[in-house]
């Protein structure tokens, strides 16, 4: 059993690959899940529990609603809980956003206007979390398409003070920089910028990249749509060198949602982010499982 | 220059899922002061987040009732399943789940009054999900027989009552969308009191077979209500023999020895 994440490549894990995962696979030095799909005792969970002994797993959570000012569900939280305790994962994320409201659970992360009174919400339920949990929970910053007119901080800022107030880490999605940066007029490059000169370096403890779809609206503008259902585009890969160079290794996940494709197109992806790391930070042999150490002559 | 009176989080966070869901023209209205343009036009921003949410709902419906939407088609399936999203949204992030109340809703939808069986194989659809759900490495429960023997439940046990043969009416309707119509014969929308058991073999696939009532009545009695359990029922020792004989020959349920 391993736990902790190595800073290299890994890939989401979704349902139709839950067999071929677990041959090991150049690429894949780890699994990233979401945990709403393994809570029950169900035949998924036993696909995972497999992988999970082949390599190291880190639970991506959709569901807290980390933004709702109704907090969060305990019942969600014990079930998280006693997913972790059995999985032990190397990493727990969710995003900067809410999907709960008037009672109900919409499928989408719902962008949260930067105020005072946003952080203190969040704030307040990451607190939460993280004592529930007995564990450092990486908060993932969202793409962006909706502008408030008025806003207290700007992105940068408020995850910044959000890192301060809770003691949370940061999983930075470049593609979702790309995304929001586009979608509300600002430079991608100076917003990656921005992120990595306010957050502490050790605060990012895990990077995510995936594909997205331009939408060319009937006024003219280009929207963005953060769909994870294409390869990573060059411009995101071009933020990602941009970043690892100032983070140095930071396990970095490929997430592929929808039109998911064949397991080898993923690896493949994770090939290339691997490669990236290894030009600008060197080769990294510490820390992957045990199944990759095996393949190492000597 | 007229001032914004600043918007709570709580009335945010209201009115954009109410909007997202559905797409209330006032929910916008109370939105649009708080939002600007950037370069995206707020109408097309908020647009997106509907049709996230409603992509989302279309698509976890789809995969439990895959017949529902064979029969009626992508475009009405997407129309139904947003009525059904707007009237029922979930409440849990686990949408595995999600959908349960689809059979009586389809059954009280004017549009699908073509269909009478639509509701029942909306209901087949999601109990044979439901078994595809469980462990199939699982121990159901089991019930003493003697002191050495009991009978102990496939994983994912369940069982569906309704009026149509939805085995036979989901065969057909694959024939069907393989281009044999006249597989969905007349004979087949008989309506009759019909009982099915379901559960999850040992090799992970879904099991389902008709059974009479009784046989029904004693796999609830057994294992499915909430007495299942404490006591073997008063059912005679021939009988409960005999039943248990029909059940292990189905395979739903195992005779196993017990140690004392």
């Amino acid at each position: 059993m391993f736990s902790r994440i190595p800073a290299a490549a890994g890939v989401g894990l979704r349902f139709p690959h839950h067999g071929v995962a677990l041959q090991p696979t150049p690429g894949v030095s780890w699994l990233e899940v979401h945990p709403e799909n393994y809570l029950l005792d169900s035949g998924a969970r036993v696909h995972l529990r497999r992988a999970r002994e082949h390599l190291p797993i880190s639970l991506h959570a959709v569901g807290l609603s980390l933004g709702s000012v109704a907090g969060v569900s305990r019942d969600s939280l014990q079930r998280l809980r006693a997913l972790i305790d059995e999985l032990e994962p190397g990493l727990v994320s969710d995003h900067l956003s809410f999907s709960v409201a008037n009672g109900h659970y919409l499928p989408d992360l719902f962008p949260l206007p930067y105020t005072g009174e946003a952080l203190e919400v969040v704030a307040k339920n990451v607190d939460a979390v993280q004592h529930a949990l007995g564990r450092q929970l990486l908060i993932e910053n969202p793409s962006v398409y909706l502008a408030p007119a008025a806003q207290d901080f700007d992105e940068p800022e408020f995850l910044a003070a959000l890192v301060k107030r809770t003691g949370c880490g940061v999983l930075l999605d470049i593609n979702n920089v790309y995304v929001t940066a586009t979608n509300t007029g600002q430079d991608p490059a100076a917003l990656l910028k921005s992120l990595l000169d306010r957050l502490p370096r050790e605060a990012i403890g895990e990077i995510h990249l995936a594909g997205h779809t331009t939408r060319h609206l009937d006024s003219g503008q280009r929207l963005l749509l953060d769909d994870h259902g294409s390869k990573v585009g060059d411009a995101v890969w071009a933020l990602y060198r941009e970043a690892v160079q100032v983070l140095g290794r930071v396990p970095t996940l490929v997430e592929w949602d929808n039109h998911l494709p064949e397991w080898h197109v993923l690896a493949t992806e994770a090939l290339q982010a691997d490669a990236v790391l290894i030009a600008l930070h060197g080769p990294m042999l510490e820390g992957l499982p045990m199944a990759f150490h095996r393949t190492v002559p000597g | 220059m007229i001032s914004v009176p600043p918007l709570s989080l709580a009335q945010w966070q209201a009115d954009l899922s109410e909007f997202a869901l559905h797409g209330t023209a006032d929910a916008a209205a109370r939105l649009l002061p708080h939002l600007k343009n950037s370069p995206v036009p707020v109408e097309a921003a908020l647009a997106v987040h509907a049709a996230c949410v409603h992509s989302a709902l279309r698509s976890a419906l789809a995969q439990r009732v895959p017949t529902v939407m064979a029969v009626v088609g992508e475009g009405f399936f997407n129309t139904l399943a947003e009525s059904y999203a707007r009237a029922n949204p979930p409440a849990a992030p686990q949408l595995s789940g999600w959908g349960e109340g689809l059979p009586a809703f389809i059954a009280a939808m004017p549009a699908c009054a073509a269909y009478p069986w639509l509701g029942d194989m909306a209901a087949f659809d999601l109990a044979l999900d439901r078994v595809a759900w469980a462990n199939p490495e699982a121990t159901g429960p089991a019930v003493p027989l003697t002191s050495d023997m009991a009978l102990v439940a496939a994983p994912g046990l369940a069982l569906l009552r309704c009026r149509y043969a939805v085995d036979r009416l989901r065969d057909a309707v694959a024939e069907a969308t393989n281009g044999n119509e006249a597989a969905l014969s007349a004979e087949l929308l008989e309506t009759a009191p019909r009982c099915y058991v379901l559960w999850c073999a040992a090799d992970a696939a879904v099991r389902c077979r008709e059974i009479s009532e009784s046989l029904a009545e004693v796999l609830e009695t057994l294992f499915l209500s909430d007495a299942a359990l404490e006591t073997v029922p008063e059912i005679p020792a021939e009988r409960l023999a005999e039943l248990a004989e029909a059940l292990v020959a189905l395979s739903a349920v195992r005779l196993v020895h017990t140690a004392n």
